[in-house]
């Protein structure tokens, strides 16, 4: 996993998180709206509406007589587009006037209340479907006094009632909605996040390893984040296409060269014999030599030879090595120490014994008379270790970079035999190999040595290189 | 020996042609695939130098063709790629011996000589002698006069070899292959190193040396002592 540092810091995460802190003030905007509009603001303009009319019926009857109110009363309800109920009743529930035949059952609270029967069962013949405008079942409804007679009005809420409902409705989906962009624009950062830290991922990689055969994955092609990569794997195309050009011209010059130099081998081997001869043809043979290595190495590099890998007896193969410098090591006076496992890989058993050869050749180059070479083979989890350590004179670590560099030779190193090409077929076979290859400073803890460890994985399939 | 060189490169067949002939060679000469399968087939020849590349029938099909006629046939593949699936490939479809170009003309000499004069039935001998050393390969032993010899594993299949192939030079990278089986150029001295280990057991408390150093090139046991 990432670190959270890494995530924190991209630009679309900070965009989600901007999106979502967004959505969550407009989420805390709707409830503190909700908690203004209570139901006692929501009706305060009903109650006013009533206890007007409270206030008109009340002031009519303490003027007048009874009679006077009953058709005050039956005037007001017969008013166009009326939307009020009124019933004036006596002491039996007897009604008097309004437009109602029938008390709904209530107690005189200022909570709306919604009626057990239908509107038409409470309405009086004669105002039903004339002046009665409402149709609604909710009511806020409210009772006074009038003597001996009471009076009963009501007013429908149900307008407001269902203006509220929707707008409770509307913010609920306003907050799924909010809570719906806060998740996905976190899932886009996200997503996002993951992909570029995939592309950088790759490039580093490329960058460490060198590796330019290496391609970002694209997993979609409509975004500008897959463009990047389309254009980014162009750039490494192009790339890997000028490097195996002059990887090529340079292997052509090695090939075209040889053809020459071997004409001109032969042109010496007919001249008399001479000590200049000899040293004419050990120079011609040692630049056929570098020659030969080159376009050897090459070859390995271009990878073609894993279609001959078989299985190989990678213990064998050490063992063979060691057989055959064996007699080599005793003239230096070079004591060896061996720690070989069985292990079999997929791979090519000449290329292995050269670049292992290679090795023991430069640990036998730079070891000092007395000294000691360790070889040993292991199998650690998945990877297989080659390792041959020395206590010859060393290298100092800042050179490790450069040594598998063609014809680099360390400044040590420059009196001794040797082309400078030893380690780049270590390291073009142990790529070849799937491998890697590490150097150790003084691994024998002496007072001076180098190392050098393969590491090459157990199971070495085609998927791992692509 | 009479030998049959197919090669399209003009210099590299000079070259050849007359490395064979100086050394007392008959040899002929084809440039093409088609034109050297046909003589191969016609004429009587003691080795066929096959290069792969070549033009109207590559190296490997004129083989195939050559050891559906003639199964007996030494054949030496030369290649300008050093890949080892090709040396592999070739070996497999029947070639005697493989030789990456460029070659001194000494390794070849030395190849082509054994390819021609190796007897048919050599491998069926339990006993290979020279002079006075005689060496027992059925029970692995080697005994110089009255005394008994004790060589190491490697020491005795380098002298089998270079006995196998008495009287012709055995260069330094035929004996890597054929004592130790891998195809590789060492960097250093390892086989003289090797040589000279078995020449103390085998030469040095007698009289006459038997291995002899051919300058160059590789070594040699030579025929006249026997």
């Amino acid at each position: 996993m990432i670190a959270i540092g890494a995530f924190t810091r991209s630009s679309s995460f900070r965009v989600g998180a901007l999106f979502t802190a967004l959505s969550s003030a407009g989420i805390l905007f709707i409830f503190y709206f909700w908690s203004l509009a209570d139901d006692d603001k929501l009706l305060a303009e009903a109650h006013s509406a009533i206890a007007a009319e409270k206030f008109l019926f009340s002031e009519l009857y303490r003027s007048g007589d009874i009679e006077q109110t009953i058709s005050s009363v039956n005037r007001r309800v017969s008013l166009p587009s009326n939307d009020t109920l009124v019933a004036l009743y006596d002491s039996n529930q007897k009604i008097l006037a309004g437009n109602l035949q029938r008390l709904p059952d209530h107690d005189a609270t200022n909570v709306p209340v919604i009626l057990s029967l239908p509107i038409t069962e409470y309405l009086s013949k004669a105002v039903a479907n004339d002046s009665y405008l409402a149709t609604s079942d909710y009511f806020l409804i409210d009772d006074i006094p009038l003597g001996e007679y009471r009076i009963m009005v009501a007013r429908s809420v149900e307008a407001l009632y269902s203006t509220q409902k929707i707008g409770r409705a509307l913010g609920w989906l306003f907050i799924v909605m909010l809570v719906m962009i806060a998740a996905l624009s976190f899932g886009v950062a996200i997503y996002v996040v993951n992909r570029i830290n995939r592309m950088s991922r790759t490039a580093s990689d490329i960058m460490d390893t060198g590796n330019l055969a290496a391609r970002m994955e694209i997993d979609s092609n409509w975004d500008d984040l897959s463009r990047l990569a389309i254009v980014f794997n162009k750039t490494l195309d192009k790339i890997e296409n000028s490097v195996k050009n002059i990887k090529q011209v340079s292997d052509n010059i090695a090939h075209d060269l040889r053809t020459p130099l071997t004409r001109l081998r032969g042109k010496l081997e007919r001249m008399p014999d001479s000590e200049l001869r000899d040293d004419a043809m050990a120079e011609a043979d040692n630049l056929l030599g570098i020659f030969n290595s080159l376009l050897r190495i090459a070859d390995v590099e271009s990878e073609r030879q894993r279609a001959g890998f078989e299985r190989v007896a990678l213990h064998t193969v050490v063992n063979d090595v060691i057989d055959l410098y064996e007699p080599l090591l005793e003239d230096q006076q070079v004591r060896l120490t061996t720690n070989i496992d069985a292990v079999e890989i997929e791979g090519d058993p000449h290329l292995l014994f050269q670049a292992l050869s290679n090795l023991v050749d430069n640990s036998l180059k730079h070891a000092k008379s007395s000294g000691r070479i360790e070889v040993l083979l292991k199998q650690y989890g998945n990877r297989n270790i080659i390792a041959i350590f020395d206590s010859g004179r060393g290298l100092p670590t800042a050179e490790f970079e450069n040594l598998d560099r063609r014809f680099y030779r360390a400044e040590q190193s420059r009196t001794t035999p040797g082309n400078g090409l030893g380690l780049s077929m270590v390291s073009a076979v142990t790529s070849l190999h799937y491998g890697t290859l590490w150097f150790v400073d003084n691994p024998l803890c002496e007072t001076s040595g180098f190392g050098v460890v393969m590491s090459l994985p157990v199971r070495s399939s085609k998927s791992l290189s692509h | 020996m009479k030998a049959l060189i197919i090669e399209d490169d003009p210099t590299v067949a000079e070259h050849i042609r007359s490395g064979l002939e100086s050394a007392g060679h008959e040899c002929f000469h084809q440039s093409d695939g088609k034109n050297g399968l046909n003589r191969a087939l016609d004429e009587h020849f003691d080795l066929v130098i096959l290069d792969i590349m070549l033009p109207e029938m590559d190296g490997f099909t004129v083989l195939e063709e050559i050891r559906a006629v003639h199964p007996a046939l030494p054949v030496l593949l030369l290649s300008a790629k050093s890949q080892v699936d090709d040396k592999v490939r070739g070996l497999r479809s029947g070639a005697n011996d493989y030789l990456t170009k460029p070659f001194a003309i000494e390794e070849l000499l030395a190849r082509a000589e054994g390819l021609a004069g190796r007897p048919g039935a050599a491998s069926k001998e339990t006993e290979l002698s020279v002079g006075d050393l005689t060496l027992d390969l059925l029970r692995r032993k080697v005994t110089r006069g009255e005394t008994e010899i004790d060589l190491q594993a490697k020491e005795f299949q380098l002298l089998e070899c270079l006995l196998r192939n008495r009287g012709k030079v055995v260069t330094r990278s035929m004996l890597l292959e054929r004592v130790w089986n891998y195809h590789f150029d060492p960097q250093t001295n390892l086989i003289d190193v090797h040589i000279s280990r078995l020449r103390q057991k085998v030469d040095k408390t007698f009289n006459i040396p038997l291995i002899e150093t051919v300058r160059g090139t590789g070594y040699r046991i030579s025929e006249g002592l026997s």
